[in-house]
């Protein structure tokens, strides 16, 4: 299965600053409509602009009007484009909450989240299955939980969610 | 006891400086000081806020032996991005991601990077190029050194001291996170604690409660709090009579 353009263009615009939609055409192989058109999306976002139009006669065997060949420079770091998606869930403000505090009881999660007492009672035991958390015992009535495994800001798929 | 977090007088004074921060013109110096005794809850907080109000917020928590690079490292990853290996291309990666939003970034214990110029003015510069509202929380003489860099501190739009819990603010947290009825005298109780902090009057709550599920009250007064004999055999008579039964 080819590549989808805008996936194409992401890596394209790594190594290439100054380029033109020709160069693309030939480095991808897609459709020069499919990469105009993702072209146009990341000038609109910020990440490029033109810096001359040209247009170039219609190859021998091939009907219509001088094709569009824009010169494009790439003006901002394609990396920081955010793709789409999923929604924030109660289950990454959860997350997120532990990754600043490190040390907590179950109550500073419903308290600072705003989260109900189940769906945090359930996320951190998981955590803790799973080898995230450590439980070191027990301060009044409650568990105190450390953040022993760090993956980073994205919470960890666990297995069965 | 009830697990919510109270909106005292500290806290509203922090939302209404950040609100007044994120709609700042674009051209005005957005970068705010939040400092205080420890044990105020001025993290928790700010956590609170970006939990709630600002979820795409970036929170960093310094180290003592930060580095430029290794601040600029953290903060690319909490923005959600791969850090590059380079400090030029960190930068660059940080302030591609900041610029021009209202992305509001939080530097916890900003004190600890006080000594060192280089990483003081590398956050100057970030927040000068994207002009982002950033927040710098420190501990209780945080001000007097940030003073040390006069063209830094004359940036600050909001800085905002976290007082100790005034008697308003102790009635209202007892209230509000206990399950029993609470008298007036418990407060002014509470108050006459020497050095006052929010963990204390958390601990205070647990306390009001203990002994309002052990003695079966349904309303605690300050003499319930500290003459245990007294009160256990009044209590116990009350009881009986009563037959309350409280739910912990």
């Amino acid at each position: 299965m080819s590549q989808k353009p805008t996936k194409a263009v992401s890596s394209f615009l790594l190594n290439r600053k100054t380029f033109s939609l020709n160069d693309l055409v030939t480095a991808t192989g897609i459709d020069r409509r499919k990469l105009l058109r993702v072209l146009e999306k990341f000038r609109n976002e910020g990440f490029l602009q033109i810096v001359s139009e040209e247009k170039v006669r219609p190859a021998w065997g091939e009907n219509g009007p001088f094709r569009k060949n824009p010169c494009y420079q790439r003006i901002k770091d394609i990396s920081t484009r955010q793709g789409r998606q999923r929604p924030f869930c109660g289950r990454d403000r959860i997350w997120r909450t532990i990754r600043y505090l490190r040390k907590f009881k179950r109550s500073d999660l419903v308290r600072l989240t705003g989260d109900k007492e189940r769906t945090v009672y359930v996320y951190t035991r998981q955590l803790v299955i799973h080898g995230y958390l450590k439980d070191l015992g027990r301060s009044g009535k409650e568990k105190v939980f450390f953040l022993i495994n760090d993956p980073g800001p994205k919470r960890p798929i666990i297995e069965g969610e | 006891m009830r697990k919510v977090f109270v909106e005292t007088k500290n806290v509203k004074r922090l939302v209404a400086a950040i609100n007044a921060l994120i709609k700042r013109h674009i051209g005005i110096e957005r970068l705010m000081l939040l400092f205080g005794n420890p044990r105020m809850g001025k993290t928790e907080t700010i956590i609170w806020l970006i939990n709630h109000f600002f979820t795409d917020a970036v929170y960093v928590r310094c180290i003592k032996i930060m580095s430029a690079r290794w601040l600029l490292e953290e903060l690319v990853s909490s923005l959600g991005l791969d850090p590059a290996w380079r400090a030029k291309d960190l930068f660059d990666q940080a302030r591609d991601a900041l610029i021009g939003t209202d992305r509001l970034v939080c530097f916890d214990e900003i004190d600890y990077l006080t000594h060192d110029s280089k990483v003081i003015e590398t956050i100057r510069d970030l927040n000068d190029l994207t002009n982002a509202p950033f927040v710098f929380i420190g501990m209780h003489q945080a001000d007097r050194k940030l003073k040390k860099y006069p063209h830094l501190w004359g940036r600050f739009a909001q800085v905002i001291h976290f007082e100790p819990p005034d008697r308003g603010d102790v009635g209202d947290i007892l209230t509000q996170i206990c399950e029993v009825k609470i008298d007036e005298s418990v407060v002014d109780a509470v108050c006459e604690t020497q050095s006052l902090t929010l963990s204390l009057i958390y601990r205070w709550g647990q306390k009001i409660e203990a002994i309002a599920r052990s003695r079966g009250l349904d309303k605690v007064s300050a003499d319930d709090l500290f003459n245990n004999n007294q009160s256990r055999k009044k209590n116990v008579s009350k009881t009986n009579k009563s037959g309350i039964k409280l739910s912990a």
